[in-house]
């Protein structure tokens, strides 16, 4: 049973995610305000954390960010009203994994949350992997040490910016990656890359990887925010 | 004769009878040319009374040269050709001497009196130019010095800015600029209409004029003045008079601008205040609606539910999405009307917007998507673009019939985003007004209102993008939305 920290100021949005999460298998907890959940979060094991970012306290970002101290690895899902774009990317900068835009439809949200729970228990399965490891994501596999990429077990060759690129999403699968995010690990936090740039790079990338990189299926855009790796097509 | 002329007859007298009682002991030896040098004095003395009194004193002062000093002695009569040419020259000398004497004093009067002119309006406008709104109090004190100094005898101003100020001021004796005014207003209307007449002399008698004040574009009122008896006719006064009109119309327009950047600001505040409004209220909104989709979803996991129950579940979802729908394009449309929107724009090719939007479609609904591999970028704020295509492709699946297709191109220098349906189409009375909100909620059903929200939404962010939706008939039947935006020539592959 994973222990899933619900928190929202809204105690009929608590009560609806609490039955149908924990009709799901899921132990919730909740918390109506940022400290209660600081609170929650540092005294009690959890597995994941719904945060919705305005709370009458602080900010669900403050929230983030303690519990991201904390807990470097806990996966972490916002809850956002539609117009709170910028709050968005600062919650994935943060490190938040995920964002459910409100009002939500509830299949929506436990989708987001087995994804997010999979790829943790993943990360936390695989044994450390020294630095000649093999990154394995959906059809993408990377040998670190020869940086011999194959996908659907073909030989691809990338430069080195796509490299980096793929790598980087192949490390975080099912993960909304910031463009800064993106440019700082790909180009180095001291290049200024713009968005377009960035654009042309993951738009050379797709034609490598993608089967039809018209309709691209890996590497989705989240408009405005950024981009999401997508190995396995289950939400 | 003046005061000041009798004074200075007074001097030249005792002048001329001091020089001869001082020469006429010596007559006898002095010569015709020490005489007259000597005795010149006198005319020159007289200038500074006038030039009457000078042209006077030069002829008494050529008679008593004559009979005092030019032989034969005590007689008007002249001996000699010296003693003649002698007082010609003299009687030539002391009237081009008083003629020149009076020109000078003259020069120096009119540059006094255009140095006082001209400090009283540098004083005036920058009294006039520090005021910011309440121009009454510096124009009536400007318009008392004026009078003080031009020696008028009574003025009347009219003064009225648009959606501001509005005042008479009066100085002196007004009485006949009152009624001036008040006539000028009878024949040609309201005051401020008048000023194109230019400068109206109005009943000589009492000699009253009447100035426009004016810029070039606009009429801010009138200003008569009555000339006292040393003004009338002085071509300074009249130019001093004009500037202060025009001095007084640039304070009014600038005071109108500041009236009008008060009032501009007054309303950007206010929309400011409606669009925070708006999204505190939608967002309050919001989060029962959330509640009540979460608390329906809810419902299943409690417990078993039948298929009745189960559709009212769905019921209560729909809704609320219908209306999660209603307040966003609520919301959007406030922000297009106060100008709010806040546009993030980007060079970018449009391929993945468009087939974003066409993905995020509930129900999903299949949309062809038509893309040409190479595209040119364009400067586009991506979200509003693609919430536009969304409103577009939502109304085509509702109000068309399938199959929907999403077509870009490239035409004319602008690229093209065609949402194609092939239901009833609209007609062609209605093309155009089927993008104004007013008429969508009030000629419409309450599910076309809905979505005629969602077309003014959609015109409202791709206007707001330098581009344009219009609807045009498919061909075979059904409705071709299209939105067109500028290519920018810089981002041109």
């Amino acid at each position: 049973m994973t222990r899933i920290l619900a928190i929202d100021d809204e105690p009929a949005i608590l009560r609806a995610i609490t039955i149908a999460l924990g009709a799901h298998g899921h132990e919730v907890r909740v918390a109506a305000s940022a400290r209660a959940a600081i609170a929650t979060a540092s005294d009690t094991p959890l597995d994941l954390l719904l945060v919705d970012l305005g709370l009458p306290d602080a900010s669900g970002l403050d929230v983030i960010r303690h519990v991201r101290t904390l807990n470097p690895t806990i996966p972490i899902l916002v809850l956002s009203a539609m117009d709170q774009l910028d709050a968005k990317i600062q919650a994935f900068d943060l490190g938040a994994d995920d964002y459910v835009t409100k009002p939500f439809a509830m299949p929506e949200l436990i989708a987001r949350i087995r994804v997010a729970l999979r790829h943790a228990h993943e990360a936390h399965a695989r044994p450390s992997r020294p630095e000649d490891a093999i990154i394995e994501a959906g059809p993408v596999r990377i040998d670190l040490a020869s940086r011999h990429v194959t996908v659907h077990g073909k030989p691809v060759a990338l430069t080195p910016t796509q490299y980096e690129l793929l790598r980087m999403f192949a490390r975080h699968p099912d993960r909304v990656l910031t463009h800064s995010t993106i440019t700082t690990a790909a180009w180095g936090p001291s290049e200024q890359v713009d968005a377009q740039t960035l654009r042309v790079a993951i738009s050379q990338l797709r034609k490598r990887i993608e089967t039809d990189p018209t309709d691209p299926k890996l590497i989705r855009t989240e408009l405005g925010i950024g981009y999401r790796y997508q190995p396995n097509d289950d939400t | 004769m003046r005061r000041r002329e009798l004074i200075w007859t007074a001097v030249w007298i005792a002048t001329l009878a001091a020089l001869c009682a001082a020469l006429l002991p010596a007559r006898s030896q002095l010569d015709a040319g020490t005489t007259a040098l000597v005795l010149l004095m006198a005319p020159v003395v007289a200038t500074l009374g006038s030039l009457r009194l000078a042209l006077v004193a030069s002829a008494v002062s050529a008679i008593v040269m004559n009979v005092l000093f030019i032989k034969p002695y005590g007689t008007l009569s002249i001996a000699s050709s010296t003693g003649i040419t002698a007082l010609c020259v003299y009687l030539v000398v002391a009237v081009v001497l008083s003629v020149t004497a009076e020109r000078l004093r003259r020069y120096i009067a009119t540059s006094d009196q255009r140095a006082a002119h001209a400090a009283l309006l540098r004083d005036m406008t920058i009294d006039l130019v520090r005021q910011r709104v309440w121009l009454q109090p510096p124009v009536s004190s400007a318009l008392a010095d004026l009078v003080r100094a031009l020696d008028l005898r009574g003025a009347t101003m009219h003064v009225s800015i648009t959606g501001g100020e509005s005042f008479t001021v009066q100085d002196g004796d007004h009485e006949q600029c009152d009624d001036a005014l008040a006539s000028l207003e009878h024949d040609l209307g309201p005051t401020s209409d008048a000023a194109n007449v230019g400068v109206v002399a109005l009943r000589r008698p009492h000699r009253v004029q009447a100035f426009p004040v004016a810029t070039a574009s606009d009429s801010y009122g009138m200003l008569a003045v009555q000339h006292g008896p040393d003004s009338d006719h002085d071509p300074g006064a009249e130019r001093a008079i004009g500037l202060f009109t025009n001095v007084v119309a640039l304070a009014c327009e600038r005071a109108a601008f500041v009236q009008s950047t008060v009032e501009t600001r007054a309303l950007e505040e206010t929309d400011r205040m409606r669009t925070r409004m708006m999204r505190a209220v939608t967002h309050d909104l919001r989060t029962p609606l959330t509640s009540i989709r979460a608390l329906a979803s809810a419902i299943a996991d409690v417990g078993p539910v039948n298929r009745q129950q189960r559709s009212l579940v769905d019921d209560i979802e729909t809704e609320a999405d219908r209306l999660t729908q209603l307040i966003n394009h609520v919301l959007d449309l406030s922000q297009i009307d106060s100008g709010g929107l806040q546009l993030h724009l980007q060079d970018v090719t449009v391929d993945e917007l468009v087939r974003s939007a066409a993905a995020a479609l509930r129900p999903s609904a299949a949309v062809e998507v038509d893309v040409p591999e190479r595209l040119p970028t364009i400067p586009v704020d991506e979200t509003l673009l693609r919430q536009a295509l969304v409103n577009l492709l939502d109304n085509a699946v509702r109000h068309g019939k399938p199959p929907i297709q999403l077509r870009v191109h490239e035409r004319d220098g602008r690229l093209e985003i065609r949402v194609v349906d092939h239901g009833k189409g609209i007609p062609a009375s209605e093309r155009r007004r089927i993008f104004d909100p007013n008429y969508a909620m009030r000629h419409a059903t309450q599910d076309e209102r809905r979505h005629g929200l969602g077309l003014a939404v959609s015109a409202g962010f791709v206007e707001a993008q330098r581009g344009q939706l219009r609807v045009e008939p498919t061909p075979g039947g059904g409705a071709t939305f299209v939105v067109s935006l500028p290519i920018d020539d810089r981002a041109t592959p």
